[in-house]
C-alpha cells in the first residue's frame, strides 16, 4: 500500500522529486551540522566545571549612572545570564529551542522602552577593547571573557558597529 | 458602459499596483502580529504566492515594498541600508521560487485538475525549504559582512551564529509553504480567480 501511495504522489516526475529531496536532505544535514557546531561552541568549554573565576560586570544605566560589580566567586560553568540574575533584578523573555536564549528586557527596574534597550558588551582579551557580543548572555562563558557590561542605550540601528561602547571614550572593536 | 474581461482587468497597471498593495498590507499585518515569535512569518509565503499568481515583477514589488516598511518601522530596530539590500534581494528568492513553480509541471497538473494534494504540499514544502535556506544563507552573510576581514569567514560565522534562527525560519516556512500556499491556490482556483491555470 505504501509504495503505491508514494508512487501516486510522485507521479511521473521522479527525477525532479529526487533532486528536490536530495537538496532538501542536504540542507537539513548542513543546518544540523551548523547547529551542532553552534551548540558545541556556545557550551561551556573545557576546563569548565569545578573552578571559581573572577568576573567584572558593568551596569551602565545610560543616564550617567553606572555601577561596577566585581564578582570573585563565580562558578566557571555559569553563563552570563545566570551571573546577571545573581547580581541584579532581571526581567527577560525566554525563547525555547532552537534559540534557547533569554532576551533581557529590564535590569534593576530599567526597562526596554522604544529605542532604548540593554546592549551586551565584553572586553576582547586580544585587542583590549569593548565589542558588542554577537551572541546572547546565555551563550557567554567565563573562559573567554572576564569583563562584561550591560549598557542601556538608545539606538535606531540594529548594526552594532553604530553603537557606543559602555565606557565613554573607551576603545572598541567590531569583532573579537 | 465598458465591460472588462477578467484577464484585461488583472493586466491593468492600476490593478497590479492594487494587488501589490494588498499583498504588502497582508504581509505587514501578519509580520507585526507575529513580532513576538522570532523568524516565524507568513510574509515569505505571501511573496511566493504573489509571484506564482501574478508574475515575477509583482512578486519583487511585494518583496521590496514589505521590506521598505518593515525594515524601517520595526520594534526590534531599524536595518542599515546595506542589510536592507540583502533582505530585499533575499526576499526576491521567494518570488523566483514562485515563478519557477508557475512554469513547472506542478502548474500543468493543476491545469489538468489533479487532486493530488499530497504531491502539491510536498513540492511546495520542499520549495519553501530551498528558498528559505537561500534567503537565510544570504542574510546571515549580510549581517556579518565586513566584520572579520574575510568574506569567507563572514559567511561561515554568520551562518553558524545565525543557525538557531535559520532553523526556526526554515521549519516554519516548510509548514506554511506546505499548508497555506496550496490552500490559497486551491481556494483561488475554486473561486474562479485568475490563477496559473490561465497563464499556463
Amino acid at each position: 500500500m505504501r509504495p503505491r501511495l508514494a508512487s501516486n504522489i510522485i507521479g511521473g516526475h521522479k527525477a525532479v522529486f529526487a533532486i528536490l529531496f536530495l537538496v532538501g536532505a542536504g540542507i537539513v544535514a548542513f543546518q544540523a551540522g551548523a547547529y551542532y557546531y553552534y551548540q558545541k561552541s556556545s557550551a561551556c568549554p573545557d576546563p569548565c566545571q569545578g573552578s571559581i573565576v573572577t568576573v567584572e560586570i558593568l551596569l551602565n544605566y545610560g543616564n550617567r549612572t553606572s555601577q561596577w560589580i566585581n564578582k570573585t566567586d563565580v562558578p566557571s560553568d555559569w553563563n552570563f545570564y545566570q551571573l546577571t540574575t545573581s547580581v541584579a533584578k532581571v526581567q527577560a523573555t525566554y525563547y525555547g529551542p532552537p534559540t534557547s536564549e533569554h532576551l533581557v528586557t529590564g535590569i534593576n527596574g530599567v526597562q526596554t522602552n522604544g529605542q532604548y534597550f540593554w546592549s551586551l558588551w565584553a572586553i576582547c582579551e586580544k585587542s583590549k577593547a569593548w565589542f558588542a557580543t554577537n551572541v546572547g548572555a546565555d551563550a557567554i562563558h567565563f573562559t573567554t571573557y572576564h569583563t562584561l557590561a550591560w549598557y542601556y542605550q538608545a539606538t535606531n540601528s540594529q548594526d552594532s558597529s553604530m553603537w557606543n561602547p559602555p565606557v565613554d571614550g573607551a576603545a572598541r572593536v567590531n569583532a573579537c | 458602459m465598458t465591460t472588462y474581461t477578467a484577464a484585461s482587468v488583472i493586466d491593468r497597471r492600476s490593478t497590479k499596483v492594487m494587488i501589490t498593495a494588498v499583498f504588502t498590507a497582508l504581509a505587514l499585518a501578519t509580520n507585526y502580529a507575529l513580532i513576538g515569535i522570532p523568524n516565524v512569518k507568513i510574509m515569505d509565503t505571501l511573496v511566493f504566492i504573489a509571484a506564482l499568481f501574478f508574475g515575477f515583477r509583482l512578486g519583487i514589488g511585494v518583496a521590496a515594498s514589505v521590506w521598505l516598511v518593515y525594515g524601517f518601522v520595526n520594534p526590534n530596530g531599524v536595518d542599515t541600508f546595506l542589510m536592507l539590500s540583502f533582505l530585499m534581494v533575499g526576499e526576491c528568492f521567494y518570488a523566483l521560487a514562485g515563478v519557477a513553480l508557475k512554469k513547472s509541471f506542478v502548474t500543468r497538473d493543476l491545469v489538468k485538475g489533479t487532486k493530488e494534494y499530497q504531491r502539491l504540499s510536498i513540492i511546495f514544502g520542499l520549495v519553501g525549504l530551498l528558498s528559505t535556506f537561500a534567503y537565510d544563507a544570504l542574510t546571515n552573510f549580510g549581517s556579518w559582512i565586513f566584520r572579520t576581514g574575510s568574506l569567507y569567514q563572514d559567511f561561515v560565522f554568520g551562518n553558524i551564529i545565525g543557525v538557531p534562527f535559520s532553523i526556526a525560519h526554515e521549519a516554519s516556512n516548510v509548514i506554511f509553504f506546505a499548508t497555506v500556499a496550496p490552500a490559497i491556490i486551491l481556494a483561488a482556483t475554486r473561486l474562479g480567480l485568475r490563477t496559473p491555470l490561465d497563464a499556463a
